[in-house]
């Protein structure tokens, strides 16, 4: 019998979902809803920092359909940590166009359950369950604007290649099971353990599924769906998935990778780390032409991917750890970064590039939050952004990959450039006249918690800079124990 | 108990802080007038010199609680540890504050000349407009000076090194609308940068040879393995060099460069662009003193490399008779204190050459104290004359100022070195000391510095004279408005003054290797310092009268006969005119570096530069932009695309495993 105390973050999730979602259609507001919904997340983190429960659930025969360890149990609080502020974000953005509805937290709180899944999968079934239940609501809230011809069209698009990746993912389950008759990743470690190139039916199958991962984390060459939903999407749902998802998925495919397919290092880890490259170069260089700031910060995603890979590369529990540091690092970065472009959407400022000249004279607080989450984007070291890019290099170096960390230097170079000249365009260039006309005067109080969000984000960055002990010495420990 | 230290330097930060606050205080000039209101900018300048005073006054208290519970109260040393920043395999980098003797000496000195300076601040800068600013430099000052005395590791050591620096040049630009400031900040700079540089090399040789910059382990590694590490060698340009002497004279080189030696002194005259206040604190008491710190921290690294301490030696004692002789000829009163204070850091670094570290440290003590006073009463006389500092358009300025008489009288009695003022102790023990080096290798570094004690007599008592006695000789409606300082200047030179006339008998203890408790280490193969004890009668007391004679002549030449200079300059023309270009040592790095650095500059500018390497840079942003745009090409916005795109890299990808696995 499975210890139910095992699942119960998970279910606590589902069940929640279903409460907001009855709540919602019984009349209760989106604002309540909201509030309850930060409620829940908040409460569940009581339970998984006090009683942080490990094992197997659903055995069956070698392995288990779910397992808990302290990697996934500490990659779960921290997704809890970052969908707190997401949903924050949700109701200043929805109200303001008249679109606030309480459906949007029934969503996000299923794709999360959906995310707590995946983290945990130990077999592909529930791999594959957790995927599309992560994936589905975002396709819904990524056409949360109904009436917006971009954010149907984000979702479409998203809609179409996710359904193509999951397809795939499907078949290549179907040729593993085909080779070996389990889709248990225990049975399957057994199956590859014993030495000598794999089946190319099996290896075939394999590298499919590891394909499904790849795509739900833009990695190059399956991000080409990044740039168009991230810019078409509602911003705080831009914010969740950009945020989340990839921490989710990153587990997923280190767990993969380390478990099953660890015995096949010598074929995923060139192929990764050529891939790592090519999302870290073709990322930086591209965003550096961009000209609206969403779309700039989703190449900016496919260029952290390709960082967050670098980690995954060295096959440490040095790199595991950084991989984790780095995507919380980066997560709240996101998030401070959205509640910003949130705040400026709703004053009427124009979110392009040449829209933020003189942001800084119009708005220095909100020109202050920008410049420290851009600096830490771009790693300069009294941030935490600097200190994450350490924590993958620094493995990567140490597991003989130098070539790519040097490529990944190279590449935040670059990544710096379009980081600075965001700042320098706020600070120092003099806005068109039309700006200046368009944006709502200075508003002295502000009402909504998106400073609040983004002043928390500053504050953790600037924390994790100096003091970045605080995280790594929960990640690292949490990397040497995967299973 | 044991987080005083850590208390006492944080509090001026704090207090910096504070007043950097103020800054977000509605200006209100957005909602009444586009002009700052006075009345508000008062408030807010109130403030935030409330705040940073207020801290840096308890820091002072704090200070003295914990050096004299240290040496009083017998307490012991402590180290507390704040938090590790790195972590990077087996090198660490742990923050904390390091309290022993020589550190809590160090709080003594900075907390309490930066309070007095402080206080002195509020009377002297009370006309700038932009006040608020300085003060929340000086605080941020007192805090990186603390950092680098407290740091229990040579990381934490520069980043407050650093720190000092940064704080020294926005505060020597502190008038930024006169463009001799800029340059001199930016001259105190980038000297600073090239000597940083070579301490830089020395620290990173020093962290390759030990594994480690935490001065306990390099300390513990010196005494457990010290014949490997003496025997170690390090290549350079075909050399093989000893490690450890490298190390050390590069550290030194870096330490030449805060404190002003010979060669890397430049700036330090500049520095006086300053406002006064300044110079005293940072550029007499602390700032440049952080050399010869270091190199006393760094005390057992240097005993064990005895060639380099002889290098040390002479550097200390040719800047020591250079600023002398320099100090002479100069005009502007400032100028004159800035050269006494890179001869009396010649003075410190000899000392320590000689392996006399703690006379080096009294010194240090003593010299902050009367130097700060001697600055601070400059500073009253140029506030008095309306910012005139030329001695020559002074004189009979005692009936004017006769409290800043008296103060400027003390002062430079004890940096003559006159009995009983604070600097005969010190001094004198550093000259007995380079007397009596075993092997007596430093005599001549003994007679060079007796010499430079009479010259110090003289130009010491040079402004003393010039600028008191006599007749008037400057404007005669500066004159007639000339005042005594208000009390709140006069009030903080008054402890300064308590220390110039008893710090030395006091601290007296301060000059044996014992009351260090082993923060200093003195190999008992060079120990001078016991040598000097057994001084003969005639080298102890010659230095005494060399200086009464500095004085006696003094008052002759510059308040009795003002004629006979003039004549002697026309007699001795060249040796003047040496004197007066200070040894033309800017005009020769003018010639040496500063121009053919230029020429080179500028031909690298139009040939490599622009041609060559411009091409590459943008060359290769030009190809970064392209390819960003033909990737953007790419970028269709059509899903069929996007999948096709998945399925052939799919395609490929699959076909390169499959190779792999069946080939």
């Amino acid at each position: 019998m499975t210890d139910l105390t095992l699942l119960f973050p998970t279910i606590f999730l589902a069940v929640w979902a279903l409460v907001l979602l009855m709540y919602g259609a019984f009349g209760g507001s989106a604002r309540t809803t909201a509030a309850f919904a930060c409620f829940g997340l908040a409460m569940l983190l009581v339970p998984m920092l006090t009683k942080p429960a490990m094992g197997s659930a659903f055995v069956l025969g070698q392995g288990a359909l779910l397992g808990f360890s302290p990697f996934t149990q500490l990659a779960q609080v921290l997704l809890l940590v970052l969908a707190i502020p997401v949903a924050l974000l949700a109701e200043p953005f929805f109200e303001g166009r008249k679109a606030h509805r309480a459906e949007i937290y029934t969503l996000m709180l299923l794709s999360l359950c959906g995310m707590f899944i995946l983290t945990a999968a130990q077999d592909f079934l529930p791999m594959y369950m957790g995927l599309e239940l992560m994936s589905f609501p975002l396709y819904i809230m990524a056409a949360m604007l109904r009436d917006r011809a971009e954010s149907s069209e984000a979702a479409l698009k998203y809609f179409v290649l996710g359904g193509l990746a999951s397809g795939l993912l499907l078949f290549g389950v179907g040729l593993v099971y085909a080779a070996t008759g389990t889709t248990q990743f225990a049975s399957l470690m057994v199956a590859l353990g014993q030495g000598g190139m794999p089946w190319p039916l099996l290896s075939v199958g394999l590298a499919l599924t590891v394909l499904a991962v790849l795509f739900k984390l833009s990695v190059v060459p399956f991000h080409m769906w990044t740039p168009d939903v991230y810019q078409g999407a509602p911003t705080p749902v831009t914010a969740f998935m950009a945020a989340l998802p990839k921490l989710a998925a990153i587990v997923l495919l280190v767990r993969l990778l380390e478990g099953p397919l660890s015995g096949l290092q010598e074929l995923w880890q060139p192929a990764l780390a050529v891939l790592a490259a090519a999302s870290m170069v073709v990322g930086s260089v591209v965003a550096i032409r961009q000209t609206d700031v969403k779309r700039l910060l989703a190449w900016s995603t496919i260029a952290n991917v390709g960082f967050v890979l670098c980690g995954v590369v060295a096959a440490s529990p040095q790199g595991h750890g950084g991989v984790l540091f780095y995507l919380a690092v980066y997560g709240l970065t996101m998030v401070g970064l959205f509640a910003v472009l949130i705040e400026l959407e709703n004053l009427q400022e124009p979110v392009t590039v040449h829209g933020l000249a003189g942001l800084a004279r119009r708005r220095p607080w909100l020109a202050t939050m920008l410049l420290m989450l851009l600096f830490s984007m771009a790693g300069v070291p009294p941030f935490a952004g600097f200190m994450a890019k350490l924590n993958v290099f620094a493995p990567l170096v140490a597991a003989g990959y130098t070539w790519l960390a040097v490529v990944g230097v190279m590449a935040s170079v670059v990544a710096a450039f379009y980081s600075l000249w965001l700042v320098k365009t706020m600070y120092f260039d003099v806005p068109s006249a039309e700006v200046a006309v368009v944006a709502k005067p200075v508003q002295s109080a502000q009402q909504s918690p998106l400073m609040l969000v983004a002043l928390a984000a500053v504050a953790v960055v600037l924390v994790l800079g100096v003091l970045p002990g605080l995280l790594s010495n929960l990640t690292l420990p949490a990397a040497t124990a995967l299973f | 108990m044991t987080h005083l230290p850590t208390i006492l330097i944080l509090l001026p930060l704090l207090g910096a802080l504070a007043g950097a606050l103020t800054y977000l205080w509605p200006t209100g000039a957005k909602r009444r007038s586009n002009i700052r209101t006075l009345e508000h900018s008062n408030i807010r300048d109130t403030i935030a010199m409330a705040t940073t005073t207020g801290s840096v006054v308890l820091a002072a208290v704090l200070a003295w609680t914990v050096f004299l519970s240290l040496w009083l109260g017998g307490g012991a040393a402590s180290h507390v540890d704040w938090f590790t920043w790195l972590n990077a395999g087996p090198w660490q980098v742990t923050f904390g504050a390091l309290t022993d003797k020589l550190s809590a000496t160090m709080y003594v000195v900075v907390a309490t000349v930066s309070a007095c300076v402080h206080v002195y601040s509020i009377g002297y800068m009370h006309e700038d407009a932009s006040r608020r600013r300085f003060f929340i430099y000086l605080s941020a000052f007192t805090f990186a000076m603390l950092m680098l005395v407290s740091a229990p590791n040579l990381v934490q050591m520069f980043l407050g090194w650093e720190g000092v620096g940064v704080c020294s040049y926005l505060l020597i630009g502190f008038w930024h609308h006169k463009e001799s400031a800029n340059a001199a900040a930016m001259k105190a700079f980038i000297v600073n940068r090239v000597a940083d540089a070579a301490m830089l090399v020395g620290l990173f040789l020093l962290l390759q040879t030990f594994g480690s910059l935490t001065y306990g382990d390099i300390f513990g590694q010196l005494g457990a393995n010290t014949a490997a590490l003496m025997n170690a060698v390090t290549p350079l340009f075909g050399y093989e060099v000893s490690t450890l002497s490298l190390a050390a004279l590069l550290i030194f080189v870096g330490a030449m460069g805060k404190s002003a030696q010979f060669g890397l002194h430049t700036w330090l005259p500049d520095a006086m662009e300053g406002p006064t206040p300044v110079s005293a604190l940072i550029h007499a008491a602390t700032m440049v003193t952080a050399g010869v710190f270091l190199l006393c921290r760094l005390s057992p690294l240097y005993e064990l490399t005895p060639d380099v301490l002889h290098i040390v030696a002479y550097v200390g004692a040719l800047t020591a008779i250079f600023a002398a002789t320099v100090g002479l000829t100069q005009t502007d009163i400032k100028r004159v204190i800035a050269y006494s204070t890179c001869s009396q850091l010649g003075y410190m670094f000899f000392a320590i050459g000689v392996s006399a570290y703690p006379a080096a440290m009294f010194h240090l003590t003593t010299h902050a104290f009367f130097k700060a006073l001697l600055f601070l009463g400059a500073g009253s006389v140029i506030h008095a004359m309306h910012h005139e500092q030329n001695i020559f358009r002074m004189g009979g300025l005692k009936t004017v100022l006769p409290i800043t008489y008296v103060c400027m009288w003390l002062g430079s009695l004890a940096l003559a070195g006159i009995p009983p003022f604070a600097g005969f102790f010190s001094k004198d023990l550093i000259l007995e000391s380079a007397f009596m080096a075993p092997g007596g290798w430093a005599q001549p570094v003994y007679y060079v510095g007796a010499l430079a004690a009479m010259l110090t007599a003289i130009y010491g008592f040079r402004i003393v004279f010039m600028a008191f006695e006599g007749a008037f000789m400057g404007d005669e409606k500066v004159r007639s408005h000339a005042h005594e300082s208000p009390w709140v200047i006069l009030g903080p030179m008054m402890p300064l003054a308590a220390g110039a006339v008893l710090a030395g008998l006091l601290l007296s203890p301060m000059g044996t290797l014992e009351w260090w408790q082993g923060a200093i280490v003195i190999s008992h193969h060079h120990d001078a310092l016991h040598a000097a004890h057994h001084t003969p009668a005639y080298a102890k007391y010659a230095p005494l009268l060399l200086a009464i004679c500095g004085i006696a002549a003094a008052w002759y030449l510059f308040a009795e006969y003002r004629n006979i200079p003039r004549k002697l300059a026309s007699v001795l023309a060249i040796p003047y005119a040496i004197s007066l270009n200070k040894w033309y040592v800017d005009e020769l790095y003018d010639l040496a570096v500063v121009r053919p650095t230029r020429v080179l500059a500028g031909w690298l500018y139009r040939f490599v530069d622009q041609e060559g390497i411009d091409g590459l840079v943008n060359g290769a942003a030009d190809a970064t932009k392209q390819a960003g745009q033909a990737l953007r090409q790419t970028q269709t916005g059509h899903v069929a695309h996007y999948a096709f795109a998945m399925v052939m890299a799919l395609v490929v990808g699959l076909g390169l495993l499959l190779w792999r696995v069946m080939g």
